[in-house]
């Protein structure tokens, strides 16, 4: 986290100082939405009157076994099974708003329309996760001891209860940022039999910044800040994922005025002149929606805050 | 004959005088806020499998309680919808679908106030708006949080006065389970890291815990 500043010179910013030859980001959570079989894209919502997306669920591929027919006798009729999640899909914009003077002064590209492009991309991935990150702790129910690192015991835990459960791998493991190295540390340090020697776990152990953690006893391992706490802040929620646990999908905004708008990927970005304030604002706006679709396909893991 | 010492003279300097700089001039900066991240409003939910063994606060007393989880008021996740009331300008939470996709998982949504207590709070902080509880405490300029014991006692209450039900004995067997589990694989590797008997102590206290829980269930 870090100060911001709107885009007007008079805000300090730049009313007085000379800027160094270069800038650098703030610190930010960089977690990406993976592309793992977790998500389950239900498409978007462009043109189909609704906006609201239903993700089906199909008791077929052997869900259901065949039954002893005795002889002669006629075989019953088996119903497929059937489950849904509806996704409903919202708004989400981002706006930057820079002054005449704030972009006449600017020699390093501040505000330069490409590079907003890119943040406004970053933006929406962000956006994301974060309503990802949202669903973490209404998975299942919850193992860890509130109060307690996570660890690997914790981790063997949960992973079991996913295979009990009958989960498809990989699997996936988003944990708050505090849990997936407290894991770390818990590796590290006494960790014994057959995850010491493994080479897995040194280099998930090595690992250090950035979302991805790698994969770690076939569980892909992303970390975030953004997931919810638990127990009134004692603790942070973490949650294994299998096939089909999540649905997003979302719609992209129409292009009505070529001239002053563009597409970043599913990002309809805009420029507004305001000729009397010798402002420009440029808006990022995406749609997207994420809901559980399978409560059996998660497990939250509960572990102590930071 | 004794010598006469005579005492070396105490001088008090004038207040100007009595460092050898000065401070001049104090710009006032902004109060600092929270540095914690921001999040959105939320309704608590119970389900009747999430239960916990927790202590107030690391007091070490640990009491089996209900584990809520956060319903976030957040367009766009679990079917929540967002409006402005063109009538009021606020924002409007449609709730309906969501709710039902929730109850139907067996969930129960509590409202704002439960108990007396309106248990989300918005706090200003770096970035925007924290949502947080009464019991937790964001501190100006610090990323990190207090905390202060009152949360299991509202649960408790909660329970005690039915607006809660008491957990299922299968839930507690299954809690007891789940941490008797992580208490092996703790067990298992003291002897190499004697960091984990905290863990370990914390463990036995929660099972401790889901056991008297369940002897008041039988009683």
């Amino acid at each position: 986290m870090g100060e911001t500043y709107a885009s007007l010179l008079s805000d300090g910013h730049r009313l007085s100082q000379v800027m160094a030859a270069q800038w650098q980001y703030l610190l930010n959570d960089p977690f990406r939405l993976p592309a793992h079989p977790a998500f389950v894209y239900g498409g978007r919502v462009n043109m189909r009157e609704s906006n609201v997306v239903r993700v089906r669920r199909l008791g077929l591929n052997g869900r259901d076994r065949m039954q002893p027919r005795a002889d002669g006798a006629a075989a019953g009729v088996t119903d497929i099974a059937r489950g849904y999640a509806d996704v409903t899909v919202s708004a989400f914009a981002l706006a930057r708003k820079a002054t005449d003077l704030a972009k006449l002064t600017d020699g390093l590209g501040e505000f330069d329309a490409a590079l907003l492009a890119e943040d406004f991309f970053a933006s929406y991935e962000g956006a994301l996760v974060d309503l990802v990150a949202n669903l973490l702790d209404t998975f299942g129910t919850p193992i860890g001891t509130s109060g307690s690192n996570m660890s690997l015991a914790t981790f063997l835990a949960g992973k079991q209860v996913m295979e009990v459960a009958n989960n498809r791998g990989p699997l996936l493991f988003i944990g708050h940022t505090q849990a997936v190295t407290d894991l770390q540390n818990d590796i590290a340090t006494a960790s014994a039999g057959a995850i010491q020697w493994q080479a897995q776990s040194g280099e998930f152990v090595s690992r250090a910044g950035g979302a991805y953690k790698g994969s770690f006893l076939e569980t892909e391992i992303y970390q975030t800040s953004r997931s919810p706490s638990m127990n009134a802040g004692a603790d942070v929620a973490s949650a294994f994922l299998g096939a089909g646990a999540i649905a997003w999908a979302d719609g992209v905004s129409p292009l009505d005025f070529p001239s002053d708008q563009v597409y970043v990927g599913p990002v309809l970005m805009e420029r507004n002149r305001d000729s009397l304030g010798a402002e420009t604002t440029y808006v990022g706006h995406a749609n997207m929606g994420v809901v559980e679709l399978d409560d059996a396909a998660g497990l939250t893991i509960q572990s102590d805050a930071p | 004959m004794s010598k006469q010492v005579k005492p070396t003279p105490v001088t008090t300097p004038a207040p100007a005088d009595a460092e050898p700089y000065e401070i001049l001039g104090r710009v006032a900066a902004p109060a600092a806020l929270p540095r914690i991240q921001t999040s959105p409003p939320y309704l608590y939910m119970f389900h009747p499998e999430r239960w916990t063994a927790m202590d107030d606060c690391d007091d070490g007393s640990f009491h089996v309680v209900p584990q809520l989880a956060k319903l976030p008021l957040l367009g766009g996740v679990s079917r929540v919808e967002s409006r402005r009331d063109p009538q009021t300008g606020r924002v409007q939470y449609v709730m309906d679908n969501s709710r039902y996709i929730k109850e139907r998982r067996g969930y129960i949504v509590l409202d704002p106030t439960v108990g007396g207590v309106r248990y989300c709070v918005p706090v200003s902080v770096e970035g925007g708006t924290a949502h947080v509880t009464p019991w937790e405490h964001p501190a100006p300029g610090s990323a990190l949080v207090g905390r202060t014991r009152g949360y299991v006692a509202w649960l408790q209450s909660l329970v005690a006065d039915g607006i809660l039900p008491p957990p299922a004995a299968v839930v507690l067997d299954k809690l007891e389970q789940d941490q008797a589990s992580i208490l092996s694989g703790l067990v298992d590797r003291v002897d190499r890291n004697p960091s984990l008997r905290g863990q370990i102590k914390r463990t036995e206290a929660a099972i401790e815990a889901i056991r008297a829980a369940r002897m008041k269930g039988a009683a």
